[in-house]
């Protein structure tokens, strides 16, 4: 059974304390609805997935039900899925194995996360809280110091170069400028993101993403009934997963995530595609480490060689392989639940061509690619996507 | 085979305080027979402090640390008052839970009675023990008697064993004192009245004279001698008195600072690292009251100072910190509560 | 509302963070850091406890600016500012994660020799929690 997205819809990510996990689920449920092009009446959707790590506390429990009945959805069969940062392409992932299933028509798959109206020091009791607790936690580390030593270990093993390792960042704030809907919407310089404060050294504050609000809906059906609510459904040709020890002093190599690897093995294999078909990614940039590291668990690239892809600018909007045109979890936010089904509606848009910016907009892509990994890749999802015939 | 020191094992914090930062901070140096102090980092305490010096006494040991019968560990600056400081120091040193444990505290005399008690257990069980002396003395940075205090750890290993240096006769005193180094239930600081009154040398010269007198030995048959020394200068007034030569004397205080309840201990040590066999130690503690000692050095300390990082080499390996990073990393700026 | 490792919990791990004993498979000879209910290389879940020299070398490490490490560590960083944390490839082969303590961050290098000491290494509820951190070792190249 083929599955096909008929909608999508997100929030702007950003600073938002005063709207509520309601308003914002509410807000990107609506869009979503909007956005099915011939209409769904939202009774149709038989199954929802929510991805969150819940931070704040806010609803613990069953905040799945309760954000459902928030957009008049109340009764549907609703999940909370819960897998760090990489919750929101889980959730995704649920709802393509359901329609596949035959067991359902019309699902949902959605991601919040409300994380700014927390004092700095509470918010800080929520960040680090999906990494090993028990020995790195407890070792003085949390993400930054985690991806900082993947990054030294990058730099020693294959001689990359900071400057390139920034450059992820320098790169997508400048397509952050072009998406309405990024957090920051502001170009960066190198040398000065070089030159500012060390957060973890070798990574500097301008190496990790920030803290940010946001929700992201996306609803999928049977690819045989798409046409009935979209004439530009967009069909999801791969999904792919796998998860890997949480800490990484468990792990043989510290220069890539095998999360990341397997998942992308499994998401190629089912589309019937390699890297080389790949034509916009979004991919996992919480640190700008990351980006590179994806770039190689992906095969866009050698091992290793991740850094020249930055160096020669060739994930540049305008270049061969663009990655991260919405801005990336860098630049357009990381409101950590929502992020994996917000870079599912930045794909969708650019497989359907209908950005919100042109300019942003990657020219002719028939062939889409998200990489959402939670944590320090203690899980990753992979989805490769196809634009409407 | 005599029941002795067998092996030892010393650990000293690397940060060092020179005293001249206090007298340039506050005007004024209550101590300026000590150039430098030790001072443990953010996460050392006497517990640590006393792991580190028991797990090299260890390494020097011809006992494991599953063969000891008992600890006997003093410190008068431990994190628990209740809670055996001990216990945690046994877990770290050995996986047996069969040990008996015994800590005590109440002045720096602790660290010589831990000494002596292990060598009593010893001499009368037949099992090998170990006494830890660890100690961090505190008091307010703004007062006086904190210009000097400083942080060590000296740990032993008493046995029976081939050339062990051994305990040769023991003098002890108890008088009552009041106003002079005290902390009361609950004080985080040590407090001093300053009363003029020289208590410490009056108990130091009657319990060396009473151990002199009893094992009928003479000033010239000793070759080292350990006296308590919070200052830096008390040693050689005493030896003065006792007519002792200056150059006899063994304190760590004046590089180190005066680490309390280790100090004498620590001052052991450096004579264990120094002399020939044969060649006899006084040693002799203060604390409302004095304990003064007489050891035999045996080939096994020479053994045991051979092996590993002596403790010349761990005394000059410091890292000379500011005044600042003083107050911040002993944690005088950090707000409890 | 955090993570949170219980005191009982802490506790079950005394022999690991206070005297580095680890468990080594009797099936594939794999040592095991942390200790694993079932081998982390066969699966299989019979060890042989060792205790470990405390000697490895630096994998990879970071500082940790001031406020940038866990809620656990607030009282340190008061203390000490930064935090040098590094995965550490000990002498018998497996890594483990730990704080580098005594140590100028200047001078650590990939590959800098260290070996374990017995530290605090933070303080909750009124119970301190001690267990090992590495330092540079001097007397190694
Ligand atoms: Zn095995």
């Amino acid at each position: 059974m083929e599955v096909a997205v008929i909608g999508v819809g997100q929030t702007s990510f950003g600073t938002f304390p005063k709207k509520s996990l309601k308003a914002l689920f509410f807000e990107a449920f609506q869009e979503a609805l909007r956005d099915v092009e011939k209409g769904l009446d939202p009774k149709e959707i038989e199954e929802a997935w929510i991805g969150t790590l819940s931070t704040g506390g806010g609803q613990l429990g069953n905040q799945a039900a309760l954000l459902c009945e928030t957009v008049g959805l109340a009764g549907v069969s609703a999940h909370h899925v819960e897998n760090a940062c990489a919750s929101g392409g889980f959730a995704f992932r649920n709802a393509v194995m359901a329609i596949r299933s035959g067991r359902c028509r019309v699902a949902m798959a959605a991601g919040i996360e409300k994380m700014t109206d927390l004092p700095r020091e509470r918010n800080r009791l929520w960040l680090g809280v999906s990494g090993d607790v028990e020995w790195e936690r407890l070792a003085g580390t949390n993400f930054p110091g985690i991806y900082a030593m993947l990054a030294r270990r990058h730099m020693y093993e294959h001689g990359t170069l900071k400057e390139w390792i920034t450059g992820v960042a320098v790169k997508n704030h400048a397509n952050a400028v072009h998406n309405p809907k990024a957090q920051f919407r502001f170009p960066i310089d190198l040398e000065r993101a070089m030159r500012a404060p060390m957060l973890a050294d070798p990574l500097t504050v301008f190496d990790a993403c920030g803290i940010t609000d946001g929700a992201a809906v996306a609803i999928v059906c049977r690819a045989d009934e798409a046409r009935r609510y979209t004439d530009r459904p967009v069909m999801v040709m791969g999904s792919g997963a796998a998860t890997d020890y949480l800490a990484i002093h468990d792990r043989k190599d510290l220069t890539g995530l095998l999360a990341a690897r397997k998942a992308a093995a499994q998401a190629y294999k089912e589309a019937g595609v390699g890297p080389k078909d790949i034509q916009v990614a979004e991919v996992h940039d919480c640190f700008t480490i990351a980006e590179i590291m994806a770039y190689e668990d992906l095969g866009f690239c050698e091992d290793g060689q991740g850094g020249f892809l930055i160096r020669d600018g060739l994930t540049k909007l305008d270049g061969p392989i663009p990655v991260n045109p919405s801005g990336g979890l860098k630049a357009k936010g990381h409101p950590i639940g929502a992020t994996g089904i917000g870079q599912i509606c930045e794909i969708v848009h650019q497989l359907r061509g209908d950005v919100q910016e042109p300019i942003r907009q990657v020219k002719g892509a028939r062939i889409g690619l998200t990489h959402n990994v939670g944590g320090s890749g203690g899980t990753a999802v992979v989805h490769i996507f196809r634009s409407p015939e | 085979m005599a029941t002795g020191i067998v092996a030892h094992g010393a650990y000293v914090p690397k940060n060092r305080l020179p005293l001249e930062e206090v007298r340039r901070f506050w005007g004024g140096l209550s101590t300026p027979a000590i150039k430098e102090k030790a001072f443990p980092s953010y996460d050392e305490d006497p517990v640590t402090m006393g792991v580190e010096a028991g797990r090299q006494a260890l390494e020097r040991s011809p006992f494991g640390a599953e063969e000891l019968g008992a600890i006997f560990f003093a410190t008068t600056s431990g994190p628990y008052e209740e809670k055996p400081n001990v216990s945690t120091i046994a877990s770290a040193l050995t996986g047996s839970s069969r040990i008996r444990v015994v800590e005590m505290g109440g002045s720096p005399r602790a660290g010589l009675q831990a000494l002596l008690s292990a060598w009593e257990f010893s001499a009368s069980w037949s099992k090998p023990a170990m006494a830890i002396a660890s100690d961090a003395p505190i008091a307010h940075p703004a007062s006086s008697l904190e210009h000097g205090l400083g942080a060590g750890a000296a740990a032993f290993v008493i046995g029976e064993g081939e050339g062990a240096t051994t305990l040769e006769a023991v003098e002890s005193i108890s008088v009552e004192t009041f106003g002079e180094r005290f902390r009361r239930r609950g004080q985080s600081y040590l407090q001093d009245l300053e009363l003029r009154q020289d208590e410490l040398t009056g108990s130091v010269l009657k319990a060396i004279e009473g151990l002199m007198e009893g094992a009928r030995i003479s000033l010239s048959q000793v070759e080292a001698l350990v006296l308590p020394d919070p200052d830096g200068g008390t040693p050689a007034r005493i030896a003065k008195a006792l007519g002792a030569s200056p150059e006899k004397l063994l304190s760590l205080t004046p590089r180190i600072g005066d680490t309390g309840a280790a100090s004498v201990p620590l001052g052991l040590i450096a004579a264990l690292e120094k002399l020939e066999a044969g060649k006899r130690i006084l040693v002799c503690s203060y604390g409302a009251g004095a304990d003064a000692t007489s050891w035999i050095m045996g080939e096994a300390s020479i053994v045991s100072r051979q092996r590993g990082r002596s403790l010349e080499d761990i005394l000059e390996r410091g890292r000379i910190r500011s005044y600042g990073d003083y107050l911040k990393l002993r944690g005088f700026l950090v707000q409890k509560g | 509302m955090s993570s949170y490792v219980s005191l009982p919990i802490f506790a079950s791990t005394l022999r690991e963070r206070y005297r580095l004993e680890e468990p080594r498979c009797r099936s594939c000879g794999t040592l095991n850091v942390p200790a694993r209910m079932a081998c982390i290389e066969c699966g299989r879940g019979d060890f042989d406890w060792e205790k470990l020299t405390g000697r490895g070398r630096v994998f990879t490490y970071t500082v940790i600016a001031r406020g940038g490490a866990p809620t656990e560590f607030d009282e340190q960083q008061i203390m000490s500012g930064s935090l040098v944390v590094a995965i550490v490839e000990l002498e018998e082969g497996a890594k483990v994660v730990a704080q580098l303590t005594d140590c100028d961050p200047e001078e650590v290098r990939v590959g800098s020799p260290l070996k374990a000491v017995f530290r605090k290494l933070y303080d909750q509820e009124g119970v301190v929690r001690y267990g090992y951190k590495f330092v540079m070792d001097e007397e190694r190249e």
